[in-house]
Parts: structure tokens; C-alpha cells; sequence
């Protein structure tokens, strides 16, 4: 599936060459040209914007133009040559554009991804305050069927004893009518401190 | 009180251990509980379907297993009854109660296998109020559901889902 062969190779140019943890202001200065492998065209190998047709139009089209862009970025840059300041600062931020997209911390792989988007559509306006954000995982369960783990990063105080069970299970409604037919829904619940502890500070 | 309430309570009790910094092992043995005590409940009426006595109704339990409960329970949740009786019962039919206590049953049962085995994902104090909340929940749903013809025929279902399921 290009999909997964997309997000596996902009997921490796942006964690494994160290992007995610480069700042802006560093993008700019003179590195060694090893460290700019990210900037050739297989960071974006595998894209295929008809494998995007669960994304709504606006994110779909900054997706294209974004990979477009950075592969036509990529094709100028010769192997035998530096990067140049100006076209590391392009090509960050055409990638740095799809990863926000592409979301990893909050989609944990392609197939996450496509049915995260799908359900957060669904859902779109129905989700009452206290719910912080949607995190999205795909993977077989113990009987070996596709499922999906959504966990549900919530208010503290919307899941006190007295209010635990009237919220939880109007959102798991909500929730499992929203995941299609081709997952069974795992619903787990975490508090915004909970996550933040987990994913050191990160929410 | 019964062994399922019993394991209700411990559960209940080992997802509030530690106020401050709650142990994982704490945490997961709560979630792990919650799910025996789910099963439990299950598996004693539906033995109580078939027998009275309590040494034949032990040795019944023992017939009952995990992964053909999940599959009954997946198909129930979704609204789906043994194709011999869909005549019988449409989807439409069965009742909220019973479809929300097989999904707790499901989830319940991932999250103990999670719980038990997967230690890479930590368990946090919400994930197992919620969980054992889920049990408790489904202890009361199917209170009010568990007379009906379509939440016996459930409890049948356990036994033998394949060859209830096999089109008239």
C-alpha cells in the first residue's frame, strides 16, 4: 500500500535524520551534507494523493502541493553538492508541513491515520468540551480481528467518580458508531496530566 | 456474596490503591479482575441456564472459553444473533442493554490481556476507573436484560457459537 510506504519514509526522514528535534533557526545553518539525507526525493517515495480521498479538501491539497513542491525541491539538489541554506529551509518546511499533518503522535501508523481522520470527521462538533483530543491506533486484538484503540484525552474533572460513567458512555456511543465496520473499537480514557506524563509533557 | 461481586469489589478496590502514584501492578491486577469478574457473572448464569446444582454447575463453567465468548460477544454487541435465529430475533431487536454488556465484555477482555501481557503500554489510574467502571456497568445493564429470550439464547451462544450460527 503506498500509503504505507509514504508515511513509513516521511516518518524516517523526519525522526531518524533528527528533523523533529532540530529547530527552525537551525535548519538554516551550514551542517555537514551527510546529515541532509532527508532532502532527496524518497523522503516523499510512496505518495499518491488518490490514497487521500479521507482527508477534507483543504488538508488534501496542502498535502499535494507540500510534496510537490518538496519533490521538485529534492530533484534540484545534487548529490555531488551541499545543501544550501535556502533549500534546507524550504525543504524543513515543506516536510515539517506534512508531518503536521501526518500527525505521528497523534496517529500511530497509516492505518490509524486514514481511519482517525475518517472519525474525526464523523464526530466533527459532537465532542463535548472536556474531551481534549482523540489519540488513534491500529493493530489486531486478542482474537486476531483488525481493531482500532482510540484513547480519549479528557478533562481531570470529567471523569470524577460522579460523572465517570454518564461521560464515558456517551462518548463510547458516540465513538463506536463512528468506527466503520472494518474495526472493532477499543475506547480507553486518560487524563490531559495523565498523557502529559506519559508522553513527557507532551499533550 | 458471589465470587463475580467479589472480584467487582477487589477490582474497584485495586484501581484506587496508592492515591499518589498508583503501582502498575495494581492497576493492571484492577483491570485484570474487572474482566474475571464480567466473565464470572457470565459464565454462572449461563451454567445456570442448564443446571441447578452448584458442584454440576462449577464443572459446566469449566466448559466455557474465552476466545468463543469474545466471538459471541463481538456478534451480539454489533447486534447480530446466530444466523439459525435472525428470523427469529432482527438486529433491530436486540436490546441496548445487551448489546452494551457484550461490548464491555469485549473491551474488557482485550484490556486484560493488555493488562497481563503487554507491558510496554502503561496502565494509568483513568484507564482502570474507566475499565473497571465498564465492568460495573455492564453488571447492572445486565441485570435488567438478563430474562429476555435474546440475553439466554446470548448465554447459549457461549457454548457453541459455529454451530448456532450455521444457516438453517
Amino acid at each position: 500500500m503506498a500509503l504505507n510506504e509514504f508515511w513509513k519514509n516521511v516518518r524516517m526522514a523526519w525522526e531518524d535524520f533528527g528533523l523533529s528535534t532540530v529547530t527552525k533557526a537551525e535548519t538554516g545553518q551550514a551542517r555537514d551534507a551527510s546529515l541532509d539525507l532527508w532532502a532527496t526525493p524518497g523522503a516523499v517515495a510512496g505518495y499518491d494523493d488518490t490514497d487521500f480521498d479521507f482527508l477534507g479538501a483543504i488538508e488534501r491539497r496542502r498535502m499535494r502541493e507540500c510534496v510537490n513542491k518538496f519533490r521538485a525541491l529534492a530533484a534540484e539538489i545534487r548529490p555531488d553538492q551541499p545543501v544550501t541554506k535556502e533549500q534546507k529551509k524550504i525543504g524543513f518546511d515543506l516536510l515539517e508541513e506534512i508531518v503536521k499533518i501526518l500527525d505521528f503522535s497523534k496517529y500511530a501508523d497509516p492505518e490509524a491515520f486514514a481511519a482517525g481522520k475518517r472519525i474525526e470527521h464523523v464526530v466533527s462538533g459532537r465532542m463535548p468540551a472536556w474531551v481534549h483530543g482523540l489519540r488513534f491506533e491500529s493493530r489486531r486484538d486478542v482474537s486476531g480481528d483488525p481493531a482500532l484503540w482510540i484513547w480519549v484525552i479528557a478533562d481531570d474533572q470529567a471523569l470524577q467518580s460522579q460523572t465517570l460513567r454518564k461521560n464515558t458512555a456517551a462518548l463510547r456511543q458516540i465513538l463506536q458508531a463512528a468506527v466503520g465496520p472494518e474495526y472493532w473499537p477499543y475506547i480507553r480514557f486518560r487524563s490531559v496530566e495523565e498523557q502529559a506524563s506519559l508522553t513527557g509533557g507532551e499533550r | 456474596m458471589s465470587l463475580h461481586q467479589d472480584l467487582l469489589e477487589q477490582a474497584k478496590f485495586l484501581a484506587r490503591r496508592e492515591p499518589r502514584r498508583p503501582r502498575q501492578a495494581s492497576l493492571r491486577r484492577a483491570v485484570s479482575t474487572a474482566y474475571y469478574a464480567l466473565f464470572h457473572l457470565l459464565i454462572s448464569e449461563a451454567s445456570g441456564l442448564v443446571v441447578r446444582d452448584d458442584l454440576l454447575k462449577a464443572a459446566l463453567n469449566r466448559v466455557f472459553t474465552h476466545k468463543e465468548m469474545a466471538r459471541t460477544a463481538k456478534a451480539f454487541g454489533s447486534g447480530t444473533v446466530p444466523k439459525r435465529f435472525q428470523i427469529h430475533i432482527p438486529a433491530t431487536n436486540v436490546p441496548q442493554d445487551l448489546r452494551a454488556t457484550a461490548k464491555a465484555f469485549v473491551e474488557l477482555q482485550q484490556a486484560r490481556h493488555d493488562a497481563d501481557y503487554d507491558i510496554a503500554t502503561p496502565f494509568t489510574r483513568k484507564d482502570a476507573l474507566t475499565l473497571v467502571d465498564l465492568a460495573e456497568e455492564a453488571f447492572s445493564r445486565w441485570q435488567r436484560v438478563r430474562k429476555e429470550d435474546c440475553a439466554r439464547l446470548f448465554l447459549a451462544s457461549f457454548l457453541d457459537w459455529d454451530r448456532l450460527d450455521k444457516a438453517p
